[in-house]
């Protein structure tokens, strides 16, 4: 009995280290942000981007959005895109063979006759049924395509369409600030030799007020767990992506708004379609290639450009979404596990997949038998009083000082919820998230990676509310 | 097994302090947020000031309102800043003078020279350049003329299209020479830049009709016709009969429309069964800006057998000739086939 006490106190033990860990580097990511964006803000009264960008520095972008079943979205998201803010810009929509009216909506609405023009070269894609140009918008094509069931095909068949050097990828159903493109190229526009793709922030949309396609007053969801996601999008984006942009070492750019360079994109032979976490499983290759080719590049994450998008407020389909998230990373973690402790890829081979492989990959396991661990080793007295605050204070209470650091950074930066009540409710959940949701999504991220072991899960639907208000 | 209490003790007070550390950025921040309430308010105020003796300048008195701006507190300095270069930009004149001379009395030209002459950062440099541009001031014109001579194109650009902005006809000639130098590539990007100097511009572009580079003719051409000098059309005229070139084609072309003579609306005509669709674009362009009732028939005659975009374009020409284009059209839809057909219908349908 003696000897099971002490199987079961070393792996505690090894639990409490690994949160510790775990939250020591969010807490290093978060200072990092910190200094990145203050430097960012820092800038900014001299960003001047209604005379910089008037004309001659701004590289032309094209614009790919995959578009499937997006009917009740899809007219407002495209007229926004088709408004913002950039001297020179197309639209290329991907109709990725949608089972409901979107292609029927786009063709009306957007006043499209079918053209001769076929993508002449590039990536491999399913079959293109048609390509459209658009009467009313020279800047405007559209893709139809048989469904092959991912995202990453349908960005490939607008990639073979694009005309120009820089491409962001955007999701169907996001709604992009006027600015966003503005503040999404500025990184190239600073250093237009080594900049070779940029991630802006996804923030939620849930309980914003939006009217004609823009988010005209940002709030807070009534849906306590879209709120708890909008603290997790905080943590995530503003929190650790720009600490990792910080080392040249970013892995994900979400393809829900993610700027790349069209001929790397397809030098590495673009979106891979099997993968399902096409965003990351790009940015990885990216750095994989460059740094083959010894070439000098940057990756850089900015947390001022915006993109909005819906996300789950049901446990279901959030668990159907974070399932699917984990399987993706554990897929692009195992095809690139050359990097790990790799001294060819400096700080992404020493700290940042290592990081990526420990903690986002496999740690849900630790983590999920690690709570039941505890818990059942409290019941039976096998760790004592002083163990167990100090387990509750390094898993609940340090994932409480982060959710706030993030929440702060965002007050002491970018304000965009900027309503006393909104703060305060940001506040609460702050706290109470780490109570019950981070221990649902860990358990969520461990079905991923069951799903990734048994090779099952696909897709899946996600359930739109529609943003148009 | 058990080891001692110390490190659990340790994480717990880390974790602990961590928390404390965060309560009170939360309670300095909600003490920022009201901090800020009451600054916003007062800067409105000093804002609202600086507005209201702005328009009282504007409406007649200089001086003694230029005063009430020269101290400004820290931190103001780039709403100054624009303030004053709106007032440069909007107005010309007395008003355009004095704001000048206050950007120049009150440092903020220096300050742009210095930034050009010690940044290493390419964007904070090239915000100065476009900056200097927008003061329009005479002191900037030696900085920028050095810019011209800089690796990075789109310094140079920037450059030249201040040098541009404030209008001394002496840099024309260095713009000249810069163009002459720089790439196909960026040669497009000068459009802007030497029209701004207008007519002063004639001769130089009219000696660059015979510059071997195509870009170059190109550029030459297309400014011509936006200067629209009425001397220029026969030399337009005959650089179209003797081009090559399909995109300095296209320019002649669109040049001679924009100048609207109806003596070269013949040879425009020919074009539109030239090889290149881009010409063939340009020239059912042109006849819709020129509006000879001529042109109408020669758009139809081309219409069948035009690729589509041509089409599309010999449409929205035929169309924009109002009743008679529309009624040509109408005409001719049994005689066409079916894409055409549609195209014809839609287009018909959009005028409407």
């Amino acid at each position: 009995m003696e000897y099971f006490g002490s199987i079961v106190w070393v792996l505690n033990i090894v639990v409490l280290i690994y949160f510790l860990s775990l939250n020591s580097l969010y807490l290093f990511f978060t200072i990092l942000s910190g200094l990145e964006i203050r430097k960012y803000l820092q800038r900014l009264p001299y960003s001047g981007y209604d005379y910089i960008f008037s004309d001659l520095m701004t590289p032309p972008v094209s614009i790919v959005v995959p578009v499937y079943n997006e009917e009740l979205n899809v007219e407002l998201t495209i007229g926004n895109m088709l408004h913002l803010k950039y001297p020179k810009y197309e639209v290329v929509v991907v109709n990725d063979g949608s089972k409901d009216k979107t292609l029927d909506i786009l063709i009306e609405k957007f006043r499209l006759v079918k053209m001769d023009t076929r993508p002449t070269s590039g990536l491999t894609t399913a079959l293109i049924r048609a390509v459209y140009s658009s009467l009313e918008y020279p800047n405007l094509r559209v893709v139809d395509k048989e469904n092959e069931g991912s995202k990453a095909d349908a960005i490939n068949a607008g990639l073979n369409l694009v005309k120009y050097n820089f491409f962001l990828s955007l999701d169907g159903d996001a709604i992009l600030e006027e600015d966003s493109l503005l503040k999404i190229i500025r990184p190239v526009v600073e250093n237009p030799d080594e900049v070779i793709a940029v991630g802006g922030i996804v923030r939620v949309a849930n309980g914003c007020k939006i009217e004609k396609g823009r988010v005209t007053t940002p709030s807070l969801s009534k849906s306590t767990i879209a709120v708890m996601q909008v603290i997790e999008y905080l943590r995530a984006f503003l929190a650790g992506r720009t600490g990792l942009s910080r080392m040249n070492s970013n892995l994900i750019i979400s393809g829900a708004f993610g700027l790349f360079r069209t001929d790397y994109t397809k030098a590495v032979g673009g979106f891979r379609a099997e993968s399902i976490g096409e965003d990351m499983e790009l940015v990885t290759s990216l750095h994989a290639y460059m740094r083959r080719q010894k070439k000098r590049y940057k990756i850089i994450f900015i947390a001022d450009p915006v993109c909005w998008t819906e996300v789950p407020e049901t446990l279901k389909v959030l668990q159907r979404q974070r399932r699917r998230w984990q399987k993706g990373l554990m897929q692009v973690l195992s095809r690139y596990k050359k990097m790990f402790f790799n001294p060819k890829y400096g700080p992404i081979g020493f700290l940042v997949y290592p990081y990526f492989f420990i903690f986002e990959g496999w740690g849900a396991l630790l983590e999920i038998s690690g709570y039941l661990l505890f818990i059942i080793s409290f019941a039976f007295g096998l760790v004592n009083l002083k163990f167990a605050v100090a387990f509750l204070c390094a898993t609940i209470l340090f994932g409480t000082v982060l959710s706030l650091l993030a929440f702060i950074l965002e007050e002491f930066t970018f304000q965009r919820y900027p309503r006393f009540r909104d703060m305060i409710r940001l506040i609460c959940i702050a706290i109470l998230e780490n109570f019950w949701y981070r221990q649902v999504s860990s358990w969520f991220r461990f079905m991923g990676i069951i799903d990734y072991l048994m090779n099952r899960g696909s897709w899946g639907d996600m359930q739109r509310k529609g943003i148009g208000g | 097994m058990m080891m001692s209490d110390l490190p659990f003790q340790v994480v717990t007070a880390v974790c602990v302090i961590l928390f404390v550390i965060c309560l009170t950025l939360i309670i300095l921040l909600f003490g920022l947020k009201l901090f800020r309430h009451y600054w916003d308010q007062r800067f409105q105020k000093r804002f609202f000031f600086y507005e209201k003796h702005i328009s009282d300048w504007l409406t007649g008195i200089p001086g003694k309102d230029l005063d009430a701006l020269k101290s400004p507190h820290i931190g103001d300095h780039e709403i100054i800043e624009k303030l004053i270069i709106g007032v440069v930009n909007r107005f010309t004149g007395t008003f355009r003078h004095h704001a000048i001379q206050f950007l120049e009395f009150e440092g903020y030209v220096k300050r742009k020279i210095k930034i050009i002459k010690k940044s290493r950062n390419h964007y904070e440099k090239a915000l100065a350049i476009d900056r200097l541009g927008l003061m329009r001031s005479q002191e900037g014109i030696s900085i920028l003329l050095e810019v011209l001579n800089e690796n990075q194109p789109e310094i140079r650009l920037l450059a030249a299209r201040s040098l541009s902005r404030i209008g001394n006809t002496n840099t024309l000639p260095e713009i000249m020479k810069l163009l002459e130098k720089e790439p196909d590539r960026n040669v497009s990007r000068y459009i802007g830049i030497i029209s701004a100097f207008g007519r002063n511009a004639l001769i130089p572009l009219i000696d660059m009709f015979n510059n071997r580079s195509a870009e170059k003719r190109w550029l030459a051409v297309t400014l011509i016709g936006e200067i629209r000098d009425p001397n220029s059309i026969d030399l337009v005229g005959k650089l179209l009969v003797r081009e090559t070139n399909s995109k300095v084609k296209a320019a002649c072309i669109k040049s001679l429309s924009l100048m609207g003579d109806i003596k070269w609306v013949n040879e425009i005509g020919k074009f539109l069964n030239d090889s290149d669709e881009h010409v063939q674009i340009a020239c059912a362009k042109a006849l819709k800006r020129i509006r000879h009732p001529q042109s109408l028939s020669t758009m139809i005659q081309a219409l069948p057998d035009a690729p589509f975009q041509v089409q599309y374009e010999l449409l929205r020409s035929i169309v924009d000739y109002g009743k008679e284009g529309k009624t040509l059209l109408v005409a001719e839809l049994p005689n066409s086939k079916d894409s055409l057909k549609n195209l014809i219908r839609d287009t018909i349908r959009v005028a409407a």
